[in-house]
């Protein structure tokens, strides 16, 4: 009788985390879906899972961010798109990719660039012994037939501090700046996609704040659609149309940004403005329960 | 024993071998700086240069050609047939091992010395032969000082060479995607560079810069299955050099080759092999990124 009862709560439970939250809300999108995975699972070393089943979706010309924790599989989601698993030994066993409506699978890294999908890695990565330009022309390595030169000057004026340095290496620049090449040798060749891993890692306020104007009007001007991974969910919040929220390799909480950011347990756990002052783990586990139903 | 005569005309000796060592040592250089593998079987590459060069004229000289034919036709099949050995090569030994730690692929090249030896000897017998050399034999004086004019033309087209590729591998286009290659492979491959493609450019270009070294070296020496014994000298040079430093190696074949052809004047030729390394030593223990070498790059 008791479990009978606790079934029914639980059932109870179920049901209004469906329909009270914003987690039912369809995505409400009638453009065309240019990246599309779909239960996403990926292995390190063939025994650590990094994704447990990710799916979603970005439409041509958003701002999508992907938040979480370390650890919760951002950039490995950007690794499996981009294909570039096999340099950390990663795998993907299970699920699918589509960009641009055709599967990435059996596509290397490198021809991936070719069909528009550029990705500014963690922690910028740019070749520190080659000169700024040098930079650039590697990006504009395999594109050679469509690069043209006012594509490097359209790289220069969108951030002019690299102009005047073009012929330095690109090792003695300062973080904004590298971040900013960084940047231009993902735009050279103008992608469709552009995949970001914390754009604002290691670089002071200011510049963070530069940093992302420049993202929203990369987004705007040249219509790249963007998928951002942050840690700085207030900057997400700000910045991008739709949120994914990734945890422990499982996406937990999705939607509009102006909805999730009404939601309450959001505004305490990621933006943290809630005002609530809880005092015990009991408080929180109506929030901990929500994330399993939906995981 | 200090005659100033014999000391200058060892020292051009010891620069002119100096030369080509800086030639045998960029092939090194090259395809560590892409792939990070050191290729201890350069030599053994180098030596099968040769041997096909000295099929490729052999065949012509056996239709009666004249000497320009010959070269013209001979010199560009041995490249070709070199960078196909050199992708070959690429492909199946390396590109499989492609993203494990660098070491398997250096004992790779160790065991492909015994194997390209042992195929060069079976193909082509382990007796000495003489191919024939690209610039004649002459000896000009100069006053009474001895200048061997072979050496001299070999070294002046291997210095051209070894200034032709360097300065591709500054400023031109595939130049700069094998230098972003070697400093991020992955990264390198997000901006669109096809990796493999690169490791397979640097395997060519490192095989035919050392066929034509092979080319170079087998008439003055003689052409047997261990003429890749020469490797053993460039492994010093491209260590004392600093492993990625294409300057470095050109300073450095020129100290080992003269620092050889001194060790020969004043000890003997037996000496010539183990002074190179007594200097290497003494450097290594000053500047152990050797001359010109990247500071943070793996020892072997």
């Amino acid at each position: 009788m008791v479990f009978f009862f606790l079934s029914l709560i639980g059932l109870q439970l179920k049901l209004d985390n469906f329909c009270g939250g914003v987690f039912l809300a369809p995505p409400q999108k009638d453009r065309l879906i240019l990246l599309k995975v779909s239960n996403l699972n990926v292995y390190y070393h063939r025994v650590i899972q990094a994704l447990r089943g990710v799916s979603f979706e970005i439409s041509d010309g958003e701002i999508v961010s992907l938040l979480g924790s370390n650890g919760a599989g951002k950039s490995t989601a950007l690794n499996a798109i981009s294909n570039i698993l096999s340099f950390q030994n990663g795998e993907i066993s299970e699920g699918k990719i589509e960009f641009n409506g055709t599967t990435t699978f059996g596509k290397s890294a490198n021809n991936l660039v070719k069909l528009g999908m550029a990705y500014v890695r963690e922690g910028r990565k740019i070749f520190s012994d080659l000169t700024v330009n040098e930079n650039l022309i590697a990006a504009s390595y395999a594109l050679k037939k469509t690069v043209k030169k006012n594509d490097f000057e359209q790289v220069y004026d969108l951030f002019k501090p690299l102009a005047s340095r073009r012929k330095e290496i690109a090792g003695y620049l300062s973080g904004g700046e590298q971040q900013m090449l960084a940047f231009g040798r993902a735009l050279i060749g103008n992608p469709k996609l552009l995949l970001m891993d914390e754009p604002s890692l290691g670089l002071a306020p200011v510049m963070v704040e530069e940093i992302f104007n420049i993202i929203s009007k990369i987004n705007k001007d040249l219509n790249t659609t963007i998928l951002l991974v942050e840690q700085n969910a207030n900057l997400a919040f700000k910045f991008s149309d739709y949120i994914y929220i990734i945890e422990s390799g499982k996406i937990v909480i999705e939607g509009k940004v102006d909805k999730l950011q009404q939601d309450s347990d959001v505004q305490e756990f990621y933006l943290g403005v809630g005002n609530k002052n809880y005092k015990s783990y009991r408080d929180i586990k109506h929030y901990k329960r929500r994330k399993r139903w939906l995981s | 024993m200090f005659d100033p005569i014999f000391l200058i005309e060892n020292s051009i000796t010891g620069l002119f071998s100096g030369g080509i060592y800086a030639l045998i040592g960029l092939g090194v250089v090259f395809i560590f700086r892409a792939t990070k593998v050191f290729n201890f079987a350069h030599g053994a590459v180098m030596m099968f240069g040769a041997y096909f060069y000295l099929t490729f004229s052999e065949i012509l000289i056996s239709f009666g050609s004249p000497n320009w034919l010959i070269f013209l036709i001979s010199l560009p099949l041995t490249f070709t047939a070199s960078a196909l050995l050199g992708m070959i090569i690429e492909k199946f030994l390396m590109r499989p091992m492609m993203g494990q730690h660098p070491f398997p692929l250096i004992m790779i090249t160790i065991g492909l010395i015994s194997v390209l030896e042992g195929a060069a000897a079976m193909i082509w017998t382990p007796a000495a032969q003489y191919p024939k050399p690209l610039f004649p034999l002459n000896i000009d004086f100069i006053g009474s000082l001895a200048i061997n004019r072979q050496m001299l033309f070999s070294f002046i087209l291997a210095i051209i060479i070894f200034l032709i590729i360097s300065i591709l591998f500054v400023r031109s286009r595939s130049g700069v995607a094998i230098r972003a290659t070697a400093t991020d492979q992955s990264t390198a491959a997000l901006m669109g560079i096809n990796v493999s493609g690169v490791f397979s450019l640097s395997w060519i270009i490192a095989c035919v810069t050392g066929s034509l070294a092979g080319i170079l070296l087998a008439p003055l020496n003689s052409l047997t299955p261990t003429l890749g014994i020469v490797g053993l000298s460039v492994i010093s040079v491209v260590i004392l050099g600093g492993l990625d430093s294409i300057i470095g190696v050109l300073i450095a074949a020129f100290i080992i080759g003269w620092v050889e052809s001194m060790a020969s004047h004043f000890f003997g030729g037996q000496y010539k092999e183990i002074v190179p390394y007594i200097i290497v030593l003494l450097i290594i223990i000053i500047k152990p990124h050797g001359l010109m070498g990247t500071r943070q790059i793996d020892r072997l």
